[in-house]
């Protein structure tokens, strides 16, 4: 059994963020009820298109993984007779979910305090841009801005300063903080079915990128200097390229403990291997010894293939990768692992083409592993049935 | 006013930062938690500030305490019978189980999932993994750089200059993010053992939570969409560029020809303002001028101070920011931002340090922008009181 089966959930939203609030209810069983705006509905519905991909009714994989199993109702809010529908459905509705401003709210008639003066008992989850207060906001919201440049993300992940700034995995920021109010939506509901009272629940894209990114940041504050480089940063928690132009790359915590593995699976030489300078915690902290290591390990890791190195080092308990590329993920031993988790589910499209699509990655023990897939309604697909529910 | 989780008891059995997130975020919401940790040294991440420079007193631990303030402390040596019984009695009381003990681990302590599920059927346990239950890859260790980030291509495709070196990925990122997801799915179960009276086993693990929230982009590669991206191959009014005072100045816009002769302005193009190669986004298509353009403003832009350009910029209403680092979000508006939305608090330790700690960034309406600083206690702090309480 699902653990939200029965719960009904009314999304009113655009974008990545609340709508990916919205596809985790829905994975985890409620019936998930999404607003567009006729004709077009959603925007992200033609997203695909920026990356080739099809966004046709019957194949529009980006949209599936957000929005598949939500039913699918196009509604014109200026419409009174539209409101009616919107408002028989949220009078229902356990959770009303949505990305829209708050003064688009207030117009509608949909914010919080309207709402829970008319349904004392609903659980309201928005996301914004920069949150509730404070001189940004009211400016706009885009995770490329708000969640990744403005908390330093871009830059200070660098490892060439003055190299250009990173691209951010747009997209990411949004998945993280529908998450976050997930989580929030769910302890409200909690306590909820404890006191009977509903709950105003906020996430905002600038404040998760700051949570998330706390660990780094913070150590700012007592004069850490962001970004690195290769010369400052751990010789073994760095990428080397390698014979085949892939990247090997290690994160080791633990210098003293892996370094005679490390350096065994690279072939240093012997003495290099004992030798205190390098094979001390404390040793490899001096900056001349550290710009000799990564001058050494660089010269070294060229003279191996990736895989092979990877193998070594592996075989040595070394934390470690080959570099991977986004594409990695659907083949190899990388697709095995998703699909044999259920990361990732393989669907075959009328077209016949044969995609794999992502799943939310919590494994519940009561589920077991499952193909999640749901197909994404076309815009106002559920009108009748909807309106025939909710119309009076 | 209630917190929304108050009456939940959760035992903690973590080390690192996901799971012990999760944990973080259930106390935050009013769960009562203990913390179960090795003696003498206790969780290894107490030091982890070390690198940065920072203090790891029990006085002073900033990084420390934004995970754990709060949480009760039980030093336990669980090989030892007696003290086994004390985690026994207290799990038999307890609503949630969060652990990143890998499996073998638990198996061994008897603190495995069928074992606990056989002895207390409502307890609900949230684990998190490297990467996931099954699979090739499932034995590797994980750590976030390496699982959450490396393993689905962040490291790599979020370059812009295939010859600069892999980014140094935000340390902890992946496990914040990957504790949140956990603690999505822990509500959830929560929720269903509150209707059922069943507990359930929840798993996520680094890096399907990695793959989930980059799918954004990564599902274009299975239509054969090529990453990464490339700054000369960007449109030139869609990314970052590095000014004479090593700032950056970041743009994103889609209407290029508007904003043509505000971006002259703004960088000092007066002697191409007309050229037809560049002048327009048509022209830019063609990939050659593109990168002429883009190599052109990127010395361009070393001439000007990123203030200087985004003066500019912002009084032509071209959509742009300046990027910030880690630091930045310690002063001036953002600092003003975050605080008043209770994404951060000012505290000041006993040493006279005074530090912007960063919180839970979920608003509930019934809870207000909430400024409690709590601090993490020390190894062993509550085992007088908590075996008092749980010793028999």
């Amino acid at each position: 059994m699902k653990p939200l089966k029965d719960l009904t959930v009314v999304e009113l939203t655009t974008y990545w963020t609340a709508v990916t609030t919205g596809r985790y209810f829905r994975a985890m069983g409620a019936r998930v009820i999404k607003v567009e705006t006729p004709p077009g509905g959603d925007f992200c519905r033609y997203f695909g298109k920026v990356y080739k991909m099809p966004i046709a009714n019957d194949e529009n994989p980006s949209y599936d993984m957000y929005n598949g199993g939500k039913e699918a109702v196009a509604l014109n809010l200026k419409d009174p007779e539209h409101m009616k529908v919107m408002l028989n459905m949220i009078s229902k509705a356990d959770v009303f979910l949505t990305s829209t401003r708050e003064k688009g709210l207030v117009k509608l008639g949909l914010d919080w305090k309207t709402l829970h003066a008319k349904y004392p008992k609903l659980i309201m989850g928005h996301v914004t841009g920069w949150g509730l207060n404070g001189p940004k906001k009211d400016d706009s919201g885009l995770d490329a801005v708000a969640f990744f440049g403005a908390n330093g993300l871009l830059t200070d992940t660098l490892m060439d300063e003055g190299g250009s700034p990173i691209y951010s995995p747009t997209g990411m920021g949004d998945l993280t903080t529908g998450t976050m109010l997930a989580v929030g939506v769910l302890a409200a509901l909690h306590n909820r079915d404890v006191t009977g009272e509903g709950e105003y629940v906020m996430c905002s894209l600038n404040g998760t990128g700051s949570w998330v990114s706390s660990a780094v940041a913070s150590a700012s504050q007592y004069g850490y200097e962001w970004p690195r480089n290769a010369f400052n940063s751990g010789p073994l928690s760095q990428g080397y390229l390698c014979k085949d132009g892939k990247y090997f790359y290690s994160m080791v915590n633990e210098h003293e403990r892996l370094w005679p593995a490390y350096s065994a699976a690279l072939g240093l030489p012997e003495e290099m291997r004992k030798d205190p300078r390098y094979a001390s915690r404390d040793g490899q902290l001096q900056p001349d010894n550290r710009r000799f290591m990564v001058e050494t390990i660089r010269e070294y890791a060229k003279k191996q293939d990736s895989e092979e190195l990877y193998r070594k080092m592996l075989a040595g308990d070394v934390p470690c990768c080959v570099l991977a590329k986004y594409e990695d993920r659907y083949h190899g031993e990388m697709l095995e692992q998703q699909v044999s988790n259920g990361y990732l589910s393989e669907h075959t499209y009328p077209s016949g083409k044969s995609v794999y699509l992502n799943q939310m990655p919590i494994y519940f023990e009561s589920e077991g592993f499952k193909d999640l897939y749901e197909r994404s309604h076309a815009v106002g697909e559920d009108n009748e049935a909807i309106f025939k529910e909710f119309g009076e | 006013m209630r917190k929304p989780l108050e009456g939940i008891f959760v035992v903690e059995l973590t080390t690192y930062w996901a799971a012990t997130t999760c944990a973080k975020f259930l106390h935050d919401m009013g769960a009562r938690v203990v913390r179960i940790e090795t003696p003498p040294r206790g969780d290894a991440t107490r030091y982890y500030g070390r690198i940065f420079g920072m203090p790891v007193t029990n006085e002073e631990n900033a990084i420390h305490d934004q995970f754990n303030g709060g949480k009760e402390c039980l030093a336990l040596d669980l090989t030892k019978p007696e003290n086994m019984k004390v985690m026994h009695n207290m799990l038999a009381k307890a609503d949630i189980f969060v652990t990143s003990t890998r499996y073998k681990g638990l198996k061994k302590l008897g603190l495995d999932w069928d074992t606990l599920h056989a002895k207390y059927p409502k307890l609900v346990m949230g684990h998190v993994t490297g990467y996931g239950k099954e699979g090739p890859l499932v034995n590797r260790p994980g750590i976030d750089a390496i699982s959450f980030f490396a393993a689905n291509g962040i490291v790599l495709d979020t370059r812009t200059d295939p010859d600069s070196p892999p980014i140094y990925p935000t340390g902890g990122m992946g496990d914040t993010t990957t504790g949140m997801a956990l603690l999505g799915g822990v509500l959830g179960a929560l929720y269903n053992a509150r209707i059922t009276g069943e507990g359930d086993y929840v798993m996520t693990s680094l890096y399907g939570t990695g793959n989930f929230v980059t799918i954004g982009f990564a599902t274009g590669c299975n239509y054969g969409y090529q990453w990464p991206r490339e700054a000369k191959t960007m449109s030139p009014m869609g990314q970052g560029y590095r000014c004479k005072d090593g700032k950056y100045v970041y743009i994103f816009l889609n209407e290029y020809d508007k904003f043509w002769n505000a971006f002259c302005d703004a960088f000092g193009l007066d002697d191409i303002r007309t050229d037809p190669r560049y002048c327009t986004q048509d022209a830019t298509l063609n990939l050659q001028y593109r990168a002429e353009l883009v190599t052109l403003v990127q010395e361009r832009a070393l001439l000007k101070t990123a203030q200087e350009i985004y003066d500019v910029l912002l009084a032509n209403d071209v959509p742009s920011c300046l990027l910030n680092q880690y630091k930045d979000r310690y002063h001036g508006e953002y600092l003003e931002q975050s605080l008043a939305n209770g994404y951060m608090i000012e505290h000041t330790y006993d040493s006279g340090n005074k530090v912007y700690l960063t919180q839970m960034p979920i608003y509930f309406e019934s809870q207000g922008t909430h400024h409690e600083y709590e601090r993490c206690h020390a190894i062993g702090e509550d085992n007088e009181a908590l075996l008092k309480e749980f010793g028999e």
